[in-house]
């Protein structure tokens, strides 16, 4: 099978021994990645603490001079004088991310066991339904999905913001993909022993679906958490945060500091779940300790 | 589909009419329905039904007037969209080429840095931390805030990739004494980089888990053998992750397609909110059947050459 390497005797016979010029400029390329990476997160935090003036210098610093808290304070005022409560705003967003969340990881994770794993007339027709549904472009389906909501009495209710994010089909596909690395043995077995289905799911398949659920779950957060909910709901009072940080964000450059100030507020209930659960999501499969 | 559906919902029925104790093989099945049953009703509801209904419009005219109004006008919007409309096929090659470009290079971007992450080295989680960091923040409110009211009011551009284009950096490396296409060539790399690793998250994702899936002992064999680090590469990893290049190829082709910012969706979105529910439907069904047939092919290509383990 190596015929060619034979002839490369002193070939390094594992990474571990990279030279000191090869970590070097890995490190280096990664740097340089990872700079262009973190670069909007940071341009935005310092842009939240910049001065009114600083906004409209030429070229833009991207550290504030004269770092202020203003913006924020501007922020609590404008938040301070609207019709609901800042806390409603925060309830009605959590609320919705979280139970969607949650109810989505329990819809996915079922339906991926089946689909990657039980043999059923169908079987090749609903994992391709799945590709169908990643494929068709939202901006089409709102129109009809909004008149099944009117239909079902769902429009300025929080259910139709959520009921609609539990059809997302991304979460099944990363499910099922991850599914079909799981090893067969390792059910029969279960199945051996006597487990029903429902043990079988809730003892091994949950388990080892753990990496595919964690990053289920910050993408399910993440889309819902930034939902505006706009085009369902009308009551101030069932509005989400971003709908209502948008609304104080796109009153233009005047506000430009206020908008980040927002922004940054934003960005911390995303990036909380990320911190709770990215130890499971980095580490993935390699504590699964299954292998074929 | 609907086949799948009618059975999943009278499969709870036929345990309560069997009293007989179920085969191993049947209780199997009907388990798998009853796992099935939530998703598919999500999928029909919000999916299914929606995208027939869009099919329906996409013959209609629709008019807002008093109520939703629909009346079938066969082929007009599919007339209007290839013959008259003359940004569709622009658009449409606009994407295409996009989809031509991005695709090779987010895999092999994704590939790449998936395998330096793999490896042990001092701050790596952080170093996985900060190349997640865009699947997290980006295509949400604090993305849209920062670009409308930061970098627009700031740089005149579009989108946060503009500020490596606008005059701030070129102007910093016009003075340092570069000659101007350096400067040019540098402005369009790093925008085209930046664009690229704020696409390929969950692509590198997926690469790193399927890496970790690769048996250490296939490694180990190779070192036995005496092969290098080029030959292990190529005939270990990259057959033991083919299944996942495949996916993330399709993920990749699907991204672009379906990204907000390319021509052909930026037109759909364009017409839905003019209320010309019955163009967008027209011509998102189109979109619909190319995406379709490309997916259709590279499936086609890919089943040949992916390699199963086991």
């Amino acid at each position: 099978m190596f015929k060619n390497s034979k002839k490369n005797q002193f070939a390094a016979p594992k990474k571990q021994q990279r030279s000191i010029a090869g970590t070097i400029g890995l490190f280096l390329l990664l740097a340089t990645m990872g700079t262009f990476m973190a670069f909007p997160l940071v341009y935005a935090i310092s842009s939240s603490f910049k001065p009114p003036e600083e906004f409209f210098l030429f070229p833009p610093p991207i550290f504030p001079t004269q770092p202020t808290g203003e913006n924020f304070t501007q922020l609590g005022m404008v938040i301070s004088n609207m019709w609901i409560s800042f806390e409603r705003y925060l309830f009605n967003s959590l609320f919705i991310s979280i139970s969607s969340t949650v109810l989505y990881l329990m819809i996915a994770m079922l339906a991926a066991y089946p689909l990657a794993k039980h043999e059923f007339p169908g079987k090749k027709g609903a994992n391709e339904l799945i590709t169908l549904a990643l494929m068709f472009t939202a901006a089409v389906t709102a129109i009809p999905q909004y008149i099944i909501l009117s239909y079902l009495g769902l429009v300025d209710n929080p259910l139709g913001v959520l009921l609609p994010t539990l059809a997302n089909t991304m979460g099944v596909f990363l499910c099922v993909q991850y599914m079909e690395t799981l090893p067969n043995a390792v059910l029969e077995s279960g199945r051996m022993d006597g487990a029903s289905e429902w043990k079988i799911w809730s003892s091994i398949v949950v388990p080892n679906l753990k990496p595919a659920m964690f990053t289920m779950m910050i993408f399910q957060f993440q889309g819902v958490w930034n939902t505006t909910g706009a085009n369902v709901i009308y009551n101030e009072a069932w509005k989400t945060l971003p709908a209502a940080m948008g609304q104080v964000a796109t009153a233009g450059i005047a506000r430009a500091g206020v908008g980040s100030a927002a922004s940054v507020i934003l960005m911390i209930p995303p990036i909380a779940v990320f911190i709770l659960s990215q130890s499971n999501v980095m580490e993935t499969m390699a504590h699964s300790g299954i292998k074929d | 589909m609907a086949n799948v559906n009618t059975k999943a919902v009278s499969a709870p029925k036929k345990i309560k009419k069997q009293r007989v104790p179920m085969s191993l093989e049947r209780k199997t099945r009907v388990a798998g329905y009853i796992f099935l049953l939530p998703w598919i009703i999500g999928v029909v509801s919000f999916f299914i039904i929606p995208f027939f209904t869009s099919i329906w419009y996409s013959f209609s005219r629709i008019t807002l007037v008093g109520g939703l109004n629909v009346s079938f006008i066969g082929l007009e919007n599919y007339h209007y969209i290839f013959l008259e409309d003359e940004n569709f096929l622009p658009n449409l090659s606009a994407s295409l080429l996009a989809l031509l470009k991005d695709v090779p290079i987010i895999t092999i971007f994704a590939f790449f840095v998936a395998i330096i992450l793999n490896d042990k080295f001092p701050g790596r989680l952080f170093a996985r931390a900060l190349f997640f960091l865009p699947v997290i923040v980006a295509s949400s409110m604090v993305l849209k805030i920062i670009n409308e009211d930061l970098l627009v009011a700031n740089s005149m551009g579009g989108g946060a990739t503009s500020i490596f284009q606008t005059g701030s950096i070129n102007e910093f490396l016009a003075q340092l004494g570069l000659p101007g296409q350096v400067v040019n060539l540098f402005s369009t790399v790093t925008s085209q980089v930046f664009d690229l690793s704020w696409k390929a998250g969950l692509q590198i994702l997926l690469f790193l888990s399927a890496l970790q899936g690769v048996p250490a002992s296939y490694y180990e064999v190779c070192s036995i053998e005496g092969a290098n680090a080029w030959d292990s590469f190529w005939k270990v990893t990259v057959p033991c992750v083919s299944p996942t290049i495949f996916i993330v190829v399709l993920y990749t082709v699907i991204d672009s397609f379906t990204d907000m910012s390319n021509p052909v969706m930026a037109s759909i979105i364009q017409f839905s909110s003019d209320t010309k529910y019955g163009y967008a439907s027209a011509e998102a069904i189109i979109y619909f059947i190319i995406i379709g047939a490309i997916l259709g092919v590279l499936t086609g290509l890919c089943s040949k050459l992916v390699f199963h383990n086991g």
